[in-house]
């Protein structure tokens, strides 16, 4: 629907790790997507409400709020809750967590960057 | 007539006097002897004459003298009792007799009789029986004591095959301080698995059962019940008893409290995993950074460059896989590492591994020899792994040889892989402990790099998989190592 309007798509990305961010940032700017990046993930609520993303990439472990908070308050609001959100994390059991919270999908770090792409393609299409 | 009846009883008495073995001999109030019998000159080695008319502190040890004069005294006063003393032959040497002396009265003298029976060789069993109790009891004491202190309660059980009929028989003081009980309260327990967790009991029970039917020796971990209710972790060690046919008839062995060890466990765990997220949220950016470094690279068509970036990601690669091997072996110390089991053919996973190593292990010549045709139950992935490892490790050890041979065969239980190089190979010494965590044989600690976990890592999922691994090797020829796994029959169904 974005799209149609001549919108890019947005991804908002989740991080407390500045390289991941830019890393991240670049990659999917060079495909053709906007970007939106939080550090701090206190943010993350205001920043969904100013930018409506498509899609959110999500770390689990972080300072403040853990991941997993995030992805179940936004899976309860029916604002958020068709929003796709693929966790992002080097945890160990980055798999399992997912499931449980509800994430849409998950990928482990350290990623290969093609696999990045692939996953945010797979969502918006 | 009378005197000669008298005679002949006087003979008669002689006779007997001088049969009996015991020595007998008068002494009169002087002290002087007055009587022997023909014992009492076998036994002292004396004549008659020389001890007649003697007194009797001629064969009185040194050493008795005053305790024999007073009970002479008594004697002579009427009284008639058996005692211990020590008597002295003619050559010195003493020997312990059992006195037994009684006042005779003869007209008006009053003559002392003395019947003396020897008991050196009685005393001397008697003592040894006695040193042998002394030494017995200085054991059992210091046995008492080091028992009292192994820190971990010592224990014994009585029974056949079968655990649950085993009984406590025997339990160390430290059970007081281990699980809250007393000795006595312990040996009431109804049998000798009680107080285990129930998660626990099944395994436990299986376990001791294994050790009685192979006769062997084992250590199990497991949870089980204080006093208090509280439920700790232990650690048992346990032994077999076997009769003298070789029939196993308890157990014995030491159970400790490791409770510290289980948290300190947990910790490292957790060390471990936060360590792991702590190295790879860098590494994650380095590998980004690197790949679209490469991708601009690419379009510039600069090929040293992308060579050099090309390396650089091998390596990223390397430190990622380390770090995962690192967080295995933690889970798999904690048997936290979960299988994903199907059925595969065999022969293809090999086809599959040895492909994928001869993409990386370029100007290296690796033969295939054999097939199996047979169907195994396996993590696919954990197997890739394990074929990765001794692969990897076969090209590391052989630095100045090209030649891998992988051998696949069967029998009829198990699948069998040999991979042989033709490297530095593994002190006799090592081979046993290759297999240990963090363990490196001694020819590898300075050349080549590496934590000693690929080949736990390895033998630990080859174990799970019912199958096991060990290693033939001559150092300065090669290694072969080796691994089976159990076959299953095509029509099995996965659960």
């Amino acid at each position: 629907m974005n799209q149609l309007r001549g919108r890019k798509n947005t991804v908002l990305i989740c991080d407390d790790d500045e390289g991941i961010v830019d890393i991240t940032k670049m990659i999917l700017q060079e495909k053709g997507y906007q970007v939106e990046t939080v550090l701090n993930s206190f943010d993350i609520y205001s920043k969904i409400k100013q930018h409506k993303p498509d899609l959110i990439l999500l770390d689990l472990w972080m300072p403040n709020l853990r991941g997993e908070e995030i992805i179940e308050s936004l899976k309860k609001d029916k604002d958020t809750n068709k929003i796709p959100v693929i966790v992002l994390s080097a945890y160990r059991h980055t798999a399992s967590v997912s499931r449980k919270c509800g994430a849409d999908d998950f990928i482990t770090k350290p990623f290969d960057i093609n696999d990045l792409e692939k996953i945010v393609k797979k969502y918006l299409k | 007539m009378k005197y000669n009846s008298a005679l002949k009883t006087m003979d008669a008495y002689k006779l007997i006097t001088d049969n009996a073995t015991d020595a007998y001999f008068l002494v009169n109030q002087k002290g002087r002897i007055v009587y022997v019998n023909k014992s009492t000159c076998d036994l002292l080695l004396f004549k008659p004459e020389e001890l007649i008319n003697k007194n009797i502190k001629r064969i009185v040890s040194e050493l008795n003298k005053k305790k024999y004069t007073g009970l002479f005294t008594n004697t002579r006063q009427g009284f008639n009792f058996p005692f211990e003393t020590i008597i002295k032959r003619k050559d010195e040497e003493t020997i312990m007799v059992e006195l037994q002396t009684t006042n005779i009265r003869m007209k008006d003298e009053i003559f002392v009789f003395m019947s003396a029976h020897d008991i050196t060789k009685r005393k001397i069993s008697e003592e040894k029986i006695n040193q042998l109790l002394r030494i017995t009891e200085n054991q059992r004491r210091q046995l008492d004591l080091i028992i009292d202190n192994v820190p971990g309660m010592v224990w014994m059980t009585s029974g056949k095959a079968v655990a649950q009929t085993h009984k406590f028989v025997f339990v160390s003081n430290h059970v007081e301080k281990i699980l809250g009980f007393s000795v006595s309260e312990w040996l009431d327990m109804p049998n000798f698995l009680h107080n285990i967790h129930h998660e626990d009991r099944e395994r436990v029970e299986k376990e001791y059962a294994n050790i009685l039917d192979q006769k062997k020796s084992g250590v199990i971990r497991f949870r089980r019940k204080r006093k208090n209710s509280e439920y700790i972790w232990v650690e048992s060690h346990a032994k077999v008893i076997l009769d003298n046919q070789g029939i196993a008839v308890g157990m014995c062995g030491v159970l400790m409290d490791i409770s510290k060890l289980k948290e300190l466990e947990e910790r490292r765990d957790e060390f471990i995993s936060i360590i792991s997220h702590e190295l790879k949220t860098p590494l994650t950016s380095i590998k980004g950074y690197s790949q679209i470094l490469e991708r601009m690279m690419q379009k510039s068509a600069n090929s040293k460059i992308n060579r050099l970036l090309l390396k650089m990601n091998v390596y990223v690669n390397k430190l990622d896989n380390l770090i995962i091997d690192l967080l295995q072996v933690s889970k798999m110390q904690s048997g936290k590492l979960a299988f994903n089991y199907e059925k595969i053919k065999f022969d293809e996973l090999v086809k599959e591994c040895v492909n994928d190593i001869k993409e990386i292990a370029i100007g290296y010549n690796i033969e295939q020899h054999g097939k199996t045709n047979k169907i195994v139950i396996a993590d696919r992935n954990r197997l890739e792994q394990v074929f990765a490892n001794l692969l990897a490790n076969a090209i590391k050890y052989s630095p100045n040889m090209n030649k891998i041979i992988i051998k696949v065969s069967s029998n009829e239980q198990h699948v069998i892989v040999g991979i042989q190089d033709f490297g530095i190979g593994v002190p006799p010494e090592d081979q046993k402990n290759v297999f240990e965590r963090f363990y490196r044989a001694r020819n590898t600690t300075r050349n080549f790099s590496g934590l000693g976990i690929g080949l736990f890592i390895s033998s630990e999922i080859i174990k799970r998989h019912g199958g096991h691994m060990w290693v033939d090797s001559k150092e300065g020829e090669g290694s072969t190592f080796y691994f089976t796994l159990p076959i299953v029959s095509p029509k099995l169904k996965l659960p």
